[in-house]
């Protein structure tokens, strides 16, 4: 009976050895979290509001100084000239403080900005705690991101290509209305689109940002799975 | 009575070209580290839209996967999907970890049954000079449903050979 109670646990014991296995690696999550740590950085990059804050202080103090030291400035420079007046001391004051004034509003409101939550938007992602689920997601994710980057690309780029044909058919529409040849000032219409409709067709045919991390998703899926 | 007739259903949109399902297929790679040799496997297309009506409607499907290594026998490693309506949530057991994963979201259940990730073969000391050789095929069960009709009768199947044991990938 000893015995085959001991043959029963090695085979039990062999089975379970076999079934071992090791969790799936997080390449989806580490791709993820890679974006939203770049689009975080870029975000809440608030180097802008410095320089904002700096010109438009450097505008204000001009402002000051106009209305102060102007008349004795333009008297020093030009004696006795008419050209400088009360009125345009007012307007100059008034301008370029106003544009300081603009411009150190917006660098304070950038300043006072609360920092953008971009993982607000990976919600599902990040509160996972089972990282198998947490994992799944992340390539769900992924995948999402991608698809809505690749609607929008090519939607912006049949719009690229479609308006030009469109303006084409307009001008020639009103050609033959004016009763001129169809193909009248065509060369003009034609210089100012061929940018956008050469710009349109690349990005036909160029990857993402968002499509490229999907696409580096898979070929370590393929690497880790042998999917062909 | 409600899940047989869906089968017979399906069985007939099969039968007459209604219903033409894209064909399921495995993939594995096969690796080693200095102790052991692992398999990775991912059933694809393995949850067509009649398996996901079958699963949404209350019924368990299990995505089983068959291993075998060289002539040791074969492992049935069920992947068990189950859905509860109520709280929508997705419950996914995987048989060789007997680990339970539980998600609302339906990509992240199927693509977790889908996988095998991991799973240790044997021992590196136990390989045979010969070589090496495992298969991986696939079915889909469900308790009380002949779910196989929903892949029309097939299995996919992969296999790797090795025909050193240096041959093996780390």
């Amino acid at each position: 009976m000893k015995r085959i109670i001991a043959v029963f646990i090695l085979v039990l014991m062999a089975f379970t050895a076999g079934a071992e296995s090791r969790s799936e690696p997080q390449i989806a999550y580490r791709i993820l979290s890679d974006f939203v740590f770049q689009e975080e950085s870029s975000a809440n990059d608030r180097a802008w509001t410095g320089v904002m804050l700096g010109i438009g202080g450097g505008l204000m103090a001009g402002s000051a100084a106009t209305w102060f030291l102007g008349d004795a400035v333009a008297e020093a420079v030009a004696p006795g000239n008419s050209v400088w007046n009360a009125d345009l001391k007012t307007i100059s004051t008034v301008a370029v403080g106003g544009v300081g004034v603009a411009m150190a509003g917006a660098g304070l409101i950038g300043v006072l900005m609360p920092p953008v939550d971009v993982r607000k938007k990976y919600n599902l992602v990040y509160g996972e705690k089972d990282p198998v689920v947490q994992e799944a997601l992340a390539v769900a994710a992924l995948k999402e991101l991608a698809q809505s980057a690749k609607d929008k690309r090519v939607s912006s780029a049949v719009y690229g290509i479609v308006t030009p044909i469109a303006t084409l058919a307009v001008q020639t529409a009103f050609n033959l209305a004016m009763g001129k040849e169809w193909n009248h000032d065509y060369s003009g219409v034609v210089t100012w689109q061929v940018p956008s409709i050469v710009s349109s067709i690349t990005s036909l045919f160029t990857l993402s940002d968002e499509e490229k991390l999907y696409e580096k998703y898979n070929a370590a899926r393929a690497a880790i799975y042998a999917v062909p | 009575m409600d899940t047989l007739l869906r089968s017979v259903v399906l069985g007939i949109g099969m039968l007459f070209g209604i219903i033409r399902p894209e064909a399921p297929a495995v993939s594995c790679r096969v690796y080693r580290d200095d102790a052991a040799v692992f398999l990775n496997a991912e059933a694809s297309r393995a949850f067509p839209q009649e398996a996901l009506k079958l699963l949404e409607s209350g019924n368990e499907l299990d995505l089983v996967f068959l291993v075998s290594v060289d002539d040791r026998g074969e492992w049935s490693l069920p992947h068990s999907l189950r859905y509860d309506p109520l709280t929508r949530i997705y419950t996914v057991g995987i048989g060789e970890t007997e680990g339970v994963h539980r998600t609302d979201s339906r990509e992240a259940a199927l693509s977790i049954a889908s996988r095998l990730t991991g799973l240790r073969l044997l021992e590196v000391a136990e390989l045979e000079p010969a070589g090496l050789s495992v298969s991986v095929s696939c079915a889909l069960e469900s308790p009380g449903t002949d779910a196989s009709v929903i892949w029309n009768y097939g299995r996919p199947e992969a296999r790797v050979r090795f025909t050193a044991a240096s041959g093996i990938p780390r």
